[in-house]
């Protein structure tokens, strides 16, 4: 049975049975209706029949009066009994027992009067059987009779005496004797007995009928209240096996079900509610057991899940750290043989004997060389930054000195192209804040670089402001060739540098770099721009001002300077004395080859042991000690310097391929008073020497440089008034860049000297692989000999 | 027999210095172009006999470039050796499908380039 069948069962039940209640209180109370109605009836009977005995009783003593005073006031009340009892006269409302006793003895009548009524019609009404009527009306007759013995009575005292039919036509002298003889005779009694004898009757089955009607309805009274008790019990016993069913039925698995849920809730999956029915209960139970299960399945999957991706992210983590060790281990290995490329050509470079191709060769290796370096730094820091290990060190910052640093690298880079390049400061900026200065630099630096290295003509500005209010904004603004607007993105993506930017020497990362830089900063980097209408990169930093700028950190520019074409010695009167610890000999060697070409005295060591024992034999002014040494790396001999009393005063520089920032601050715990780079720098080299030695160098510039000057020399100007032929001649070649071409034609050039400027300055676009300069001249050829041409086909004069 | 003409295309300086300084010595006339662009503009004003065109370059790459050279009457029979810093395997097999008549990977081994180069031009 279903719990809606249940349910519409229980509540047809409960509703019958109200029902029966209802019809049982209705019946009962009809009943005492009925009991009351018959009592009434009864007592009504009984005034009936007393009424009738009243009247008979009244009718006798008014006529006896009569008899006995010859009043004829009596005679007429006699008479108005009679009509009264018949109906012909209205029947007083109080019309009891002493009604005429009163009006004898007042002689007047209560004013009341109801309508008249005949005894007979009031009998009828009361319903009476037929034998009961049948008896009153024996009675009403039997005094009739008796009325007539009373009136002969009655005309008897007036003198009037009945004839044969029995009206009353003889008149004789009045008979008093006759009238109270008949009023006391034996028949008159006897007739007033038999008046009362119907009554008495009438009284009886009167008394019989009402009794068992009574006794009737009390039976049926009681059957009612049998019944009632009946539907109680039955409706009391209803309710209990309602009760016992809904409690089994509905309580009992809907608590399960609310429990089980309750615990499913509380994360016990794989709850189960052990109910089992066709009905509703049942199936929901069977859903909730369905559902129960579901949800265990798909939790135990979330949890092999988040366990599977727990464990892939911790794989992925070691796989990312294994990645920057990779990538840190790679660019140590790879600098050390970039350190024997650059360190060797840096040597080359100083020899003066070199002829100016050699020289051409050099630079080459030397560019190249500089530019893997950045490739490897970027490549470095930028899987640094993809790793999340890109450390921000806040510190006080002269603002004023950092764009002083700047200024020194850009402003040079830029004026040999031509460009103005300016720093605009705005007033509000404040000279002192918080920011770490070695990566705002490398932001604007990367910035700045970029906008002189796609600007051939025009300027470069950089514009410092607090815009919007603690937010300091730099702009880099340049007049160069712009960028498409749905390139701007993607110039910040790794490797998508703008055309032509490779062969200018950039790595394609620096944007990337730059653009985590700013957001590591919590500011952002974003650039606007339009295919030749220049560009604007803008870099928002959090302004944090500071007033502690004293112990600032400068921002060193060691790294940016190329500086190949510097040489250095000693000062004449002064004498060096180095040691060099490098467990490879390249590095060992260039380090020798550079100071002893200096004017120092160098000792070469193998390894850290060897170094110490050097140390031992004899004081060094500097000890330039290499880290990753077998057997005992530079760590621990600068230690062992450091504890030993006779050692401890020796100058250690240590010299490293490591980047990370937390070496340097390794290094000088360890005892080392500075720290060089792999690869080395010269310049570098010169300016840690100087301050440990404390002493000034002699330096010296070679010649020879790349690029020097040509860009200086308007290049059209050699090439205005070569002979025809070579001009149409270098034009063709140089329009298609045939270097064979312009290699034969400038060393004829050189060998004449009108035109020796033009073949020298030939060669050297030649050399340098200049193809701007190269255009710049096919252009300017290409006009001259198409002026040439017309002055030659004008006519003669 | 005049003087072979080679062309050789690459969008970075140092490495059309380094062609140009091993080709240089075995005496052909040496042009060059920094762009497919460029290779294609000059071709347009001399033809070469061969020309060494790198794959990767902005622009018009290699690729492109050597298919605008078939495609075209006049520069359909110029022998293409394509020059390349990847050496995957895709790249040699669309040079391959291309109908390329060589594909060198850098950094190059001038031996094998002006072996093949001399191969060419004196058949």
């Amino acid at each position: 049975m279903s719990v809606r069948t249940f349910f519409i069962v229980i509540f047809t039940g409960f509703a019958l049975l109200l029902g029966g209640l209802v019809y049982i209180a209705y019946a009962s109370a009809q009943i005492e209706e009925a009991l009351a109605d018959s009592e009434e009836r009864r007592l009504m009977s009984f005034q009936l029949a007393d009424e009738l005995r009243q009247s008979s009783d009244d009718l006798t003593r008014l006529a006896r009066t009569y008899v006995a005073t010859g009043n004829p006031v009596y005679e007429k009340y006699f008479h108005e009994v009679l009509a009264i009892r018949g109906g012909r006269a209205p029947r007083p409302e109080n019309y009891d027992g002493i009604y005429w006793d009163f009006v004898i003895a007042t002689g007047r009548k209560p004013a009341n009067e109801g309508p008249p009524v005949a005894l007979q019609s009031l009998m009828r009404k009361m319903q009476f059987t037929d034998q009961e009527f049948r008896k009153l009306a024996e009675s009403e007759a039997r005094s009739d009779n008796l009325v007539l013995l009373e009136e002969e009575a009655m005309n008897a005292v007036k003198g009037r005496f009945p004839d044969a039919s029995g009206q009353y036509t003889i008149a004789g002298t009045p008979n008093l004797e006759l009238a109270r003889q008949l009023m006391f005779s034996q028949k008159y009694h006897d007739a007033k007995a038999d008046i009362m004898e119907p009554i008495a009757e009438f009284q009886e089955m009167i008394d019989q009928r009402t009794g068992r009607e009574v006794q009737n309805l009390k039976r049926t009274g009681k059957g009612y209240a049998n019944a009632a008790l009946a539907f109680a019990g039955i409706g009391l016993f209803f309710t209990f096996s309602a009760f016992f069913v809904f409690h089994q039925r509905i309580v009992k698995p809907v608590r399960q079900l609310v429990s089980a849920a309750g615990q499913v809730q509380a994360g016990q999956y794989g709850q189960s509610v052990d109910y089992h029915s066709s009905d509703e209960l049942g199936n929901l139970a069977d859903s909730f057991n369905h559902m129960s299960s579901a949800i265990e399945k798909d939790m135990l999957e979330r949890e092999n899940t988040h366990t599977a991706l727990a464990l892939a992210k911790q794989s992925a983590d070691s796989a990312n750290k294994a990645k920057s060790e990779f990538l840190s281990n790679m660019s140590h290995e790879l600098r050390t043989p970039l350190n024997g490329v650059l360190g060797y050509v840096q040597i080359l470079q100083r020899d003066r004997s070199l002829a100016a191709d050699q020289r051409k060769s050099l630079d080459a290796i030397s560019n190249c060389g500089e530019h893997l370096l950045n490739l490897i730094n970027d490549v470095l820091d930028l899987s640094k930054i993809e790793s999340g290990e890109l450390e921000i060190n806040p510190a006080p910052t002269d603002l004023t000195k950092l764009l002083d640093g700047v200024r020194d690298i850009v402003k040079p880079k830029a004026e040999s192209k031509g460009l103005t390049f300016t720093i605009k400061v705005a007033p509000e900026v404040p000279g002192g804040i918080l920011v770490d200065p070695m990566k705002l630099r490398q932001v604007l630096i990367n910035l700045l670089g970029n906008s002189v290295k796609f600007t051939h003509a025009g300027a470069v500005t950089l514009r410092v402001a607090e815009s919007p209010k603690h937010v300091l904004r730099f702009e880099v603004e340049d007049t160069g060739i712009g960028i498409a607007p749905e390139k701007l993105n993607a110039i910040f993506e790794p490797f998508k540098q703008a055309e032509g930017g490779e062969a200018e020497g950039g790595t394609g990362l620096g944007l990337a770099i730059s653009r985590r830089i700013a957001e590591a900063f919590g500011g952002n980097l974003t650039a606007t721009s339009e295919l030749g209408e220049g560009s604007q990169f803008a870099l928002s930093l959090p302004l944090k001002q500071t007033d502690d700028i004293k112990g600032t950190i400068p921002a060193s520019t060691a790294s940016f300077q190329t500086d190949s074409n510097v040489s250095f010695r000693l000062p004449p009167s002064e004498s060096r004395s180095a040691l060099i610890a490098d467990d490879r000999e390249t590095n060992r060697d260039i380090l020798n080859q550079i100071l002893t070409n200096a004017g120092f005295e160098t000792v070469l060591a193998t390894d850290g042991d060897e170094a110490l024992d050097r140390l031992r034999e004899r004081p060094f002014d500097v000890f330039l000690c290499d880290v990753r040494m077998p057997r005992m790396n530079g760590i621990d001999v600068v230690k062992a310097v450091r504890r030993d009393e006779q050692l401890k005063s020796n100058k250690v520089i240590a010299v490293t391929a490591s980047v990370f920032p937390e070496f340097r601050h390794r290094a000088l715990e360890a005892g080392f008073d500075d720290f060089l780079m792999k690869p080395l720098r010269v310049s570098e080299l010169v300016e840690k020497l100087s301050s440990i030695l404390d002493l000034k160098f002699t330096t010296i510039a070679i010649e020879g440089g790349k690029d020097n000057a040509i860009r200086d020399i308007d290049p059209t100007e050699h090439f205005e008034n070569l002979p025809a032929d070579i001009t149409s001649e270098l034009a063709a070649a140089a329009k298609v860049r045939n270097l064979t071409k312009l290699g034969e034609i400038a060393a004829s050039l050189v060998r004449t000297e009108d035109t020796a400027p033009a073949g020298q300055h030939l060669e050297h676009l030649l050399a340098a692989f200049d193809f701007d300069g190269l255009r710049i001249i096919a252009d300017t050829l290409e006009q001259s000999s198409a002026s040439s041409r017309d002055q030659t086909h004008q006519p003669p004069a | 027999m005049s003087t072979p003409r080679i062309l050789l295309v690459d969008d970075n300086t140092t490495n059309l210095q380094v062609l140009f300084q091993a080709l240089s010595p075995e005496g052909y006339e040496l042009l060059v172009a920094q762009s497919g662009e460029q290779a294609l503009e000059s071709v347009a004003e001399v033809l070469p006999s061969l020309i060494l065109l790198d794959v990767k370059m902005p622009g018009i790459d290699g690729f492109e470039t050597f298919r605008r050279l078939r495609a075209d009457e006049k520069t359909k029979a110029i022998p293409i050796l394509f020059l390349s810093a990847h050496a995957n395997v895709e790249a040699v097999q669309e040079a391959d499908a291309l109908g390329a008549e060589g594909y060198f990977t850098k950094p190059f081994q001038f031996d094998d380039i002006l072996k093949r180069v001399r191969e060419l031009l004196h058949s």
